[in-house]
């Protein structure tokens, strides 16, 4: 069925950008692709519910932001303490490879901001979404989108002002 | 007039009317802290994509392709179902049903030949590719088996395209009886390509035949491992 094709296609074609949203969500790239990974095959998964027509973008984007805040909530639920960005240059759970990460300026001053703040950050400023498609993307009024847009900015400013 | 962070924040994301932009840039002229600000977060956009733009040029890992690859090979047999359906329940076609038909057979010369006579027997190629191929995977030889089904009488059959000829053939005995034949796939038509029509020939044919739904993936795969025996 060709529009089967466009859809993989599509799908392929948006791999390099979901994976940057995921590395602005996760806390380190292992993580990362896992996240992205559950993405696509969630995507796989429920392709019939994707709407020809509309944008496959938005709708990838919003499975990956789905998960994550699912995996950020159930994880708090197990009483993982969050990681404070000042200390934790170690992360990663199983102690291999990744636990020790080298966390740029960025990264941790990303990691200090809320996730609704940080999303609304990585939507707009680095993904480049419209305010309202970023809206749509999260599932909340622009209005909300805008003030966490502007909190999460201003935090970063303070934290990287000097730094750059 | 004074600028809120609000609408700095939006003229910084090109958020603005042009109304509200000119507004913005006439109190910026008259306003080093304001454009002071306005340059912070400009400054910030370009840190945020320094840091996070080379990640789109990293080479993707096999775990996030692989699941797309492999989703194109699987024969969808939703899509074989709606094709299906269109074939019986488009109104179009239910109206022009025998001239559709007529139009494949020119093109497609497919010429049915159930009940034993002038039939034959797969040759070792496409007997091997019945054999073995899952559905929707293009094999070595070019061989590229469509579905598998149930006839009425509970004989596995298998729909397949292979280079010039396509058809289907049911296990019976030892081997392969191709019970119809039909014409070039899509690949071989030339420049003229038809994409499918010959696979969807086949579908059609697959439909009088068979008994129930297309076997899955799982059910193909225990089909492959017991021989074809019904």
């Amino acid at each position: 069925m060709a529009h089967e094709d466009d859809f993989l296609a599509g799908m392929t074609a948006l791999l390099p950008r979901l994976r940057r949203f995921a590395h602005g969500l996760a806390r380190n790239s292992a993580d990362a692709d896992d996240l992205c990974q559950a993405t696509v095959e969630r995507a796989l998964l429920s392709r019939q519910q994707w709407q020809e027509g509309t944008r496959l973008d938005s709708w990838m984007y919003r499975i990956m932001r789905n998960i994550f805040i699912d995996q950020t909530r159930s994880t708090a639920r197990r009483g993982r303490t969050f990681v404070d960005p000042d200390e934790g240059l170690t992360v990663g759970r199983d102690g291999a490879q990744e636990a020790t990460v080298e966390l740029s300026m960025v990264d941790r001053a990303m990691a200090a901001l809320p996730d609704e703040q940080r999303e609304a950050v990585l939507l707009v400023m680095v993904e480049g979404y419209k305010y309202a498609e970023a809206a749509e993307i999260i599932g909340c009024p622009v209005g909300t989108l805008t003030s966490r847009l502007l909190r999460g900015r201003e935090a970063l400013m303070a934290r990287l002002g000097e730094a750059t | 007039m004074t600028i809120s962070p609000e609408m700095l924040a939006a003229y910084a994301d090109g958020e603005l009317d042009e109304l509200n932009a000119a507004r913005v840039e006439r109190a910026l002229s008259d306003d080093p802290a304001l454009a002071g600000q306005l340059e912070a977060m400009m400054s910030l956009k370009l840190t945020l994509a320094a840091h996070y733009d080379p990640i789109l040029a990293q080479p993707l890992p096999d775990r996030l392709t692989a699941p797309i690859t492999e989703a194109a090979k699987v024969v969808d047999l939703s899509a074989v179902r709606a094709a299906r359906q269109r074939w019986f329940e488009r109104p179009a076609l239910r109206y022009s049903g025998g001239a559709i038909a007529a139009a494949l057979a020119l093109v497609l010369l497919v010429t049915l030949n159930r009940g034993g006579e002038a039939s034959d027997m797969a040759g070792p190629q496409l007997a091997q590719a019945l054999d073995s191929q899952a559905s929707g995977v293009a094999g070595a030889n070019g061989t590229k088996v469509l579905l598998s089904f149930r006839d009425q009488a509970g004989t596995l059959c298998r729909g397949y395209s292979a280079g010039a000829a396509s058809g289907i053939a049911c296990h019976e005995g030892k081997g392969w009886k191709i019970h119809v034949k039909g014409g070039a796939g899509a690949s071989e038509q030339g420049d003229y390509r038809q994409a499918g029509s010959a696979d969807a020939a086949i579908m059609a044919a697959a439909q009088d035949m068979a008994a129930g739904p297309a076997l899955d993936a799982d059910q193909e795969a225990q089909a492959i491992k017991a021989g074809w025996e019904p």
